[in-house]
């Protein structure tokens, strides 16, 4: 998914929950800086370094695919961008490597997501925005792995755009360049797309990068053969998936306002969105590689405010100026906490299943206080122990 | 990182600075011992990707391309054992085009911290520092000795950081 929905959209999203028009410029803001806290990001404001909830096409280009490398990787990519469907998912072929990467397949409605929106509950808006993100994009990367990985995230050249006409859809061949520089052009069906290399656990093979950027486009429906489902065609009808982030979205953001509840998948609050649903649909269809102006019109309309574009210098001054031991009562401080908690479970359920595809983890009850310093922040936060 | 992991990546390292001392002790003469690092290189290569294909790959939609790559690498890998020597240009042009991709990534890496006023002047100098050595290599085309030398200062690196990696740790602690 793009900017113009976890920004904008987000923000719609918390003002049909019944968030302010404060309340929802942080939450959106939160959603929206997961595709933007990189470890250059975090040195530059003096942030914790394993907070990074993303990493820059230039850090991809230097890191190492050693083991660890991968797990750092993998904690990122699956703990904010394509969280695990089905960590038990039963798997009949291949080794256990091939199955515990199999298992990392995103998807929405998984048990992780249920996790992930709980442990935002109570936290703040930070980290209410930060699981906007996750579950936003378990519709939108459905189907691939936050994981190098060849034999998942493969695709082949049989790939096909449906574009609406007056019988229906029209099928058309999509276009792959590998020049990075080369933009999208959704009118002539050319797109960018990383490199068929292979090497398992080349960073090519990483998440959605060999389908491009068609997943993040909300107008796309398209039909392909992923690596790993037997040769069969799948299609991925982005209007639709992105309606159904939309409204589980709302549905998540009132339980997370609410003092107690219960966070259920598969529930979509499409009685609060039905009012709405045609903009939103026009707004979803219509081929563009960004709808960021038609979201925030939608969003101004809702909240009769005008809503500031997205600035990474937001809040940085306020993180940077705190005291050492209040910097987690900032906006930032808060998200950095949200960050490494939300790793720290994802972490901790893919170890439980016996992977380490994204580390070790290990019980603070058991072992007690140790692994990455950074982390016993969150710890501190739970117990009132560790470093604060 | 298991106990095992931590121990194999340590080997690893101290294994790569053992090649790098031995090839700065033999210098002009080194060719031929990089030459049969190629050769293993090579095989290894093939018969990875053997294995790979058929523990995973042959899973993989269009998997049968790995099987065919494999078989191809690892005939290659003994094919160049069986000649007697190689033409020294193309051990120095592999050298060369490593280092200069590296100092490649290091100036766009630099760049991009640059523009969200991050740190980037060491990482700009990495990578200025990577493509002079790559110019270097190939004004000294004639002196077999400096690319051995520069060779080795990357198997040194990566020795090094092999052994750092078994030393850090990397648990991710959590309350459950």
């Amino acid at each position: 998914m793009n900017g113009d929905f976890h920004y904008y959209a987000t923000y719609c999203a918390s003002v049909i929950a019944g968030y302010s028009h404060e309340e929802a410029l942080k939450i959106c803001y939160s959603a929206n800086l997961v595709d933007f806290c990189s470890r250059t990001f975090l040195r530059t404001v003096g942030g914790p370094l394993s907070a990074a909830t993303t990493q820059l096409q230039s850090e991809l280009a230097d890191v190492r695919t050693d083991i660890l490398g991968l797990q750092d990787i993998t904690r990122i990519w699956a703990s904010f961008h394509f969280l695990p469907r089905n960590l038990n998912a039963l798997v009949k072929r291949g080794t256990r490597t091939y199955r515990n990467k199999y298992r990392l397949i995103c998807g929405p409605n998984g048990e992780l997501l249920k996790a992930a929106v709980e442990l935002a509950k109570g936290k703040g808006y930070e980290a209410a925005g930060l699981a906007m993100h996750i579950l936003a994009d378990t519709w939108a990367h459905m189907y691939f792995a936050g994981t190098p990985s060849l034999v998942i995230n493969n695709t082949d050249y049989n790939f096909r755009e449906l574009i609406p006409c007056e019988s229906g859809f029209e099928n058309r061949p999509v276009v792959f360049s590998h020049n990075p520089a080369a933009a999208d052009d959704p009118e002539t069906g050319r797109y960018t797309a990383s490199l068929y290399q292979v090497s398992e656990n080349s960073i090519m093979n990483l998440g959605h990068g060999r389908a491009g950027h068609l997943p993040d486009y909300s107008f796309m429906r398209y039909i392909y053969i992923p690596a790993w489902n037997e040769y069969r065609e799948i299609l991925k009808d982005n209007p639709s998936d992105y309606y159904h982030a939309f409204t589980q979205m709302v549905y998540a953001l009132k339980y997370l306002r609410s003092e107690d509840g219960i966070f259920e998948t598969d529930i979509y609050d499409t009685e609060s969105v039905k009012p709405y649903e045609e903009k939103i649909m026009d707004i979803l269809t219509v081929r563009r590689i960004s709808s960021a102006d038609a979201w925030q019109e939608f969003g101004e309309s809702l909240s009769g405010e005008k809503i500031p574009a997205f600035s990474l210098m937001n809040y940085q001054k306020e993180y940077r100026e705190a005291e050492n031991g209040n910097k987690e009562n900032t906006c930032l401080g808060r998200f950095f906490v949200a960050a490494m908690s939300q790793k720290s479970m994802v972490t901790s359920r893919i170890f439980s299943t016996g992977s380490i595809l994204a580390g070790r983890s290990i019980d603070y009850k058991v072992e007690g206080l140790r692994g990455i310093r950074d982390y016993w922040q969150i710890v501190g936060e739970e117990l009132g122990v560790g470093k604060k | 990182m298991t106990r095992w992991q931590k121990i194999k990546s340590i080997l690893i390292g101290l294994f790569m600075l053992a090649i790098a001392a031995s090839l700065l002790t033999y210098r002009e003469d080194a060719y031929g011992v990089i030459m049969v690092i190629f050769v293993m290189i090579l095989i290894f290569s093939g018969l990875r990707m053997l294995v790979y294909y058929f523990a995973m790959a042959k899973n993989m939609t269009g998997g049968k391309m790995i099987l065919y790559m494999g078989i191809l690498l690892t005939d290659l890998g003994l094919f160049a054992n069986s000649l007697v020597s190689v033409p020294n240009t193309y051990i120095l042009l592999y050298l060369v085009a490593m280092l200069f991709l590296s100092g490649i990534i290091d100036i766009l890496n630099a760049l991009e911290s640059k523009k969200i006023e991050g740190h980037w002047k060491l990482r700009m100098l990495r990578g200025v520092g990577s493509i002079a050595a790559a110019a270097g290599c190939l004004f000294f085309r004639n002196s077999p000795s400096t690319v051995v030398i520069i060779y080795c200062l990357g198997l040194i690196y990566n020795g090094v950081i092999h052994i750092i990696n078994g030393f850090r740790t990397n648990d991710i602690i959590a309350i459950q």
